[in-house]
């Protein structure tokens, strides 16, 4: 039985390009993201049950696998914030080199400050355009968890933004 | 009077039910904190409006195109797409937009994306459809066919490499009762030369699969099939 799955997911790069941007912030790691996890899709795509959300799905599957990769670099040392924090600054300069308007530039470095719970929930509420129930369900986290995640990391980025200095404490 | 910054959020984007809503009207011309964190709400949903948006326009990497498309080793399912004996210089954009055109309208020609589509109103050129009504598979000539299979309902496709502008363009077409019909084509960039088909492109491949095509057939097979005029068996 021919399958659209190939087909599908060429047609999903461009949006899981920015997600993975929208995470890890430098284009080389956000790429090497996407690869590994159509490599990963492609071997699972059993597993795929055909009528929910292909977007949902892979979505998912990048995640899990920068999550992954957080978790071994954590595990080599370091606080999780203070990694963030200096993973951050070269994403926002790769930001930089492809987004010419200022005010977005400056939001997509001030994305990229935000610890990762609240930025992937913004990323994928505000950017991704899920809905909180959706975004809930492919971060497997109560919908109110996700809700919470998105209004503290709103406010905080809309600090940044003003120069009001850092995210207020949740 | 204290309200949760998720129901704050909810009234920011404008998703509250009316009787809530008014209820935080109420409340924000009493307390201009509540005010100002609403603004921030909505700020920072503002702020994020287009961001990594230039990521969209930009032409996926070769090697996503490829790992995507099941073409890289070891990604590729068992049994998925035939191997591509092709490769010549990366497939670009439009190849991979063709790919997603495929998914939705197959079949379809969709003519302002095939560069000089050869005859206007007809899509195949005299040499094309010369080439697919009379070669063999691997016969020498300006346009070569590099296979032909038999899809469901026994239609036979053939698919064929023609030269143009220093590139190849790669087609399928289909033997239907009125005559040949172009089912999908792909365009080799200037750069790569003429490359007369050595194997089955990768979306040729993917169409093939989705009209149910069996494997290229052996030359008496084929023979035989350009005696019945290429009809179904």
């Amino acid at each position: 039985m021919p399958s659209s799955f190939q087909a599908d997911l060429v047609a999903l790069l461009p949006r899981l390009r920015r997600f993975a941007r929208a995470l890890a912030g430098d284009p080389d790691t956000a790429d090497d993201l996407v690869q590994g996890a159509c490599e990963r899709a492609l071997r699972a795509q059993d597993s795929f049950a055909p009528g929910t959300r292909f977007d949902s799905w892979m979505f998912r599957i990048l995640r899990n696998l920068w999550l992954d990769s957080h978790r071994r670099r954590a595990a080599r040392g370091g606080s999780h914030e203070t990694l963030e924090a200096a993973e951050s600054i070269p994403g926002a300069a790769g930001a930089e080199a492809t987004i010419g308007r200022v005010a977005l530039r400056e939001a997509e470095a001030a994305l990229l400050r935000l610890p990762e719970e609240q930025r992937e929930a913004l990323v994928l509420t505000c950017i991704e355009e899920f809905t909180y129930a959706e975004a809930a369900a492919l971060l497997g986290l109560p919908p109110g968890t996700v809700m919470s995640r998105v209004a503290r990391g709103r406010i905080a980025l809309a600090r940044m933004l003003r120069g009001d200095g850092e995210a207020e404490a949740p | 009077m204290s309200i949760p910054d998720e129901t704050l959020m909810a009234f920011a984007d404008g998703t509250l039910p009316e009787a809530e809503a008014m209820r935080v009207v109420a409340a924000i011309e009493a307390d201009p904190a509540l005010a100002e964190r609403v603004a921030l709400l909505a700020e920072g949903r503002e702020a994020l409006r287009g961001a990594f948006a230039g990521v969209l326009a930009e032409a996926p990497p070769a090697r996503l195109l490829a790992a995507a498309g099941g073409t890289a080793p070891p990604a590729r399912p068992a049994g998925a797409v035939p191997a591509a004996g092709n490769d010549n210089a990366p497939p670009r954009w439009r190849v991979a937009a063709w790919a997603a055109a495929a998914s939705l309208v197959l079949g379809v020609m969709l003519g302002t994306q095939v560069p000089r589509a050869p005859a206007p109103g007809g899509l195949l050129s005299p040499a094309v459809l010369a080439a697919l009504e009379g070669s063999a598979t691997g016969a020498p000539g300006p346009v070569q066919v590099s296979g032909t299979h038999v899809a469901e309902g026994g239609l036979v496709c053939r698919a064929f490499a023609a030269p143009e502008e220093g590139g190849t363009l790669l087609g399928l077409a289909c033997r239907e009762p009125a005559g040949w019909r172009l089912r999908a084509a792909v365009a080799r960039g200037p750069g790569s030369g003429f490359q007369p088909a050595s194997g089955t492109d990768p979306l040729i491949a993917e169409v093939l699969e989705r009209l149910g095509a069996g494997p290229a057939l052996a030359a008496e097979e084929e023979a035989a099939a350009r005696r019945r005029g290429w009809r179904a068996p």
